[in-house]
């Protein structure tokens, strides 16, 4: 589990920027990145990211155990049947509407200043939204995974994750949306450079907000379970 | 997790201020004194692809010599060299000739097709970029683009920029520091047609001004003559605030868009306090009732989410991926906070070339310890044999 942490989304990331290096390389640009600096960040990543994963890990594994605060049945339970608005695809698509409302103001002047070439300088202005963003997510993902529970629906792990990171999925479909409307690119290459970091954009952001949600959702089932009786 | 990520953030600082940042602190200039101009990557909103300056059969200097890079300029496409452009502090040119070459149809085609592509060409002083005033169609207000277009798009016909004016701007403060600083890097890109003659082995040009000039045809003409001019000018504008030009580059009307992030936040604010305000209300009165109801031993008719108590912390499918995505999450995160933090305290600004994205870089991979702790720690119980206790 250690190794994967190390390599599958760092291997993602690294895999689209491979191709679309390749693209840019095909076209003589000076946006390829040169041998030297590829083997630079293959060693970051091998030699800086993955000893530290395992040194995480290790310290991780020497930690004490977090106590559960109920134990788990053997035999599961039956989850009874839900109504339309408690199933896993409404529930995760609306979850994702609010942290990406959160966002897409912001992200219009991101996008401006990567594609377009602006400055960007708000900084104060994008932590103060990061802010609200990780509020939200939390927030969301504790008040869906009541609601999951309070229907007795205990499946809420992935669901906690999905219902915020789905806003990575509207961050890809506003990206589509950026490039039919601001933009004027016609190259395909060029295309396919927009839509892979865009895909790398979303995938950070899908995994950023996910996290929050999870880990919110599962502070917050421990908080109320711990405070209840159970015989 | 936070004493963790602190101590991971420390050698962080180090290491990305040790790395080469440039335009930290102000150069002066005396008197005469070479001022180096350097040329950047030819960049294109249309296509997205930088390249190199010299793709393109510009003017060159005897030797081509790369300035130092960091990695973050590197992943950007930047290439800065240097140039044939000979710029003194306070000696103002008119119609300097940088070269002049025979236009071949090689040559033709490359800058037609760049043209075409709108690329533009990107220069810097003293690590100040070329800016271009333009005024915004229908208004009376002037804004700026970061370089030039390399030239412009008639119909049919490509006009190259082939005469430039560079605009440059001085403060001088004799009470604080000794000669001059460069505030402000403007240029003026022309097509022109000059007239050249030599005299004594030196090339010399005449520029006829503004729109009388015989526009420079690429299909027209077969000679090619790159000519400039340098202007400088005293400014009111310190050296610290030298590129608030730059930033306002961003344009637009400012203040309706702070109304409408304003806005939404206000929108986001206020929903998310109701939901937590509902929230903790519910969850309140859930625990008392269970609690009260567990006491007068009237659990059968128990509902709600204290049902699934035997439930609720049961392995998910999967799990190791969701254990993988949440460990990955939490360190984008940590990125996320701390190179705002960064940011915020001004060592991360745009001024600075390629540091925002190498620092983005290397934050993530140092992330790595304080997530994988955080990581082991938080989905514990997905490695439990479940039931087992």
């Amino acid at each position: 589990m250690t190794l994967l942490t190390a390599f599958l989304y760092p291997g993602i990331f690294f895999g689209i920027f491979f191709i679309l290096n390749l693209l840019i390389w095909g076209q003589r640009s000076s946006g390829a990145v040169p041998f030297t600096t590829m083997f630079a960040m293959l060693c970051l990543w091998f030699g800086v990211s993955v000893p530290l994963v395992c040194l995480g890990a290790f310290f991780g594994f020497r930690k004490a155990n977090i106590e559960l605060p109920v134990r788990t049945n053997q035999i599961p339970r039956q989850i009874p049947v839900q109504s339309w608005f408690m199933k896993p695809a409404f529930t995760i698509m609306v979850g994702g509407v609010l942290p990406f409302g959160a966002v897409f103001t912001e992200l219009f002047f991101i996008m401006s200043s990567i594609w377009q070439h602006q400055f960007y300088y708000l900084f104060g202005f994008l932590a103060l939204v990061l802010v609200i963003l990780l509020i939200t997510c939390a927030e969301i993902a504790m008040a869906l995974t009541y609601f999951q529970l309070t229907a007795e629906d205990y499946n809420w792990w992935w669901r906690s994750f999905l219902s915020c990171a789905s806003s990575g999925f509207y961050v890809f479909g506003y990206a589509i949306l950026y490039f039919s409307s601001r933009l004027q690119i016609e190259k395909p290459v060029s295309t396919m450079l927009y839509f892979g970091y865009m895909l790398i954009m979303s995938i950070l952001f899908f995994l950023l907000t996910g996290s929050i949600g999870l880990l919110s959702s599962f502070s917050f089932v421990w908080a109320i379970y711990s405070s209840i009786k159970i015989d | 997790m936070s004493g963790r990520g602190l101590g991971v953030l420390l050698p962080c600082l180090r290491l990305v201020t040790s790395f080469y940042l440039p335009g930290l602190s102000p150069v002066e200039y005396e008197l005469g004194a070479t001022v180096e101009m350097k040329v950047n990557k030819l960049t294109s909103v249309k296509t997205q692809l930088p390249y190199d300056y010299y793709t393109l059969p510009f003017c060159r200097p005897r030797v081509i010599t790369t300035s130092a890079e960091n990695l973050g300029e590197i992943l950007e496409g930047d290439r800065i060299e240097n140039s044939p452009y000979e710029i003194r502090m306070l000696e103002d040119m008119t119609c300097k000739v940088v070269c002049k070459q025979a236009l071949t149809v090689e040559m033709r085609k490359q800058f037609q097709k760049m043209i075409k592509h709108e690329y533009l060409v990107n220069w810097i002083v003293d690590n100040l970029p070329a800016a271009t005033k333009y005024a915004r169609a229908g208004k009376n207000e002037v804004t700026y683009i970061n370089g030039f277009p390399v030239g412009v798009q008639k119909g049919e016909k490509y006009h190259l920029h082939n005469h430039v004016r560079i605009n440059l701007k001085y403060h001088t403060n004799p009470d604080k520091y000794f000669g001059y600083r460069i505030v402000g890097f403007e240029i003026e890109p022309f097509s022109m047609h000059q007239a050249v003659k030599e005299k004594d082995g030196v090339l010399q040009a005449s520029c006829q001004d503004g729109d009388a000039a015989p526009i420079f045809d690429l299909d027209v003409h077969d000679e090619l003559t790159f000519t400039y001019d340098v202007a400088w000018a005293h400014s009111e504008i310190r050296w610290a605030s030298r590129f608030d030009n730059y930033l306002k580059m961003t344009g637009g009307p400012g203040q309706i868009h702070w109304f409408s992030i304003l806005n939404s936040l206000m929108i986001m604010l206020f929903l998310s306090g109701m939901i937590a305000v509902i929230i903790l209300r519910t969850i309140h009165r859930d625990i008392t009732k269970y609690n009260e109801l567990a006491s007068a031993e009237d659990a059968a008719e128990e509902t709600g989410w204290k049902l699934v108590h035997g439930d609720v912390f049961r392995k998910p499918r999967h799990s190791k991926l969701l254990a993988v995505s949440v460990g990955s999450g939490v360190q984008i995160v940590c990125m996320s906070v701390v190179t705002l933090f960064l940011a915020l305290l001004g060592v991360l600004s745009p001024v600075h070339r390629g540091a925002l994205l190498q620092s983005c870089l290397l934050l993530f991979t140092f992330m790595v310890s304080s997530q994988a702790t955080w990581h082991r720690v938080s989905t514990r119980p997905f490695t439990e044999p479940i039931g087992s206790r």
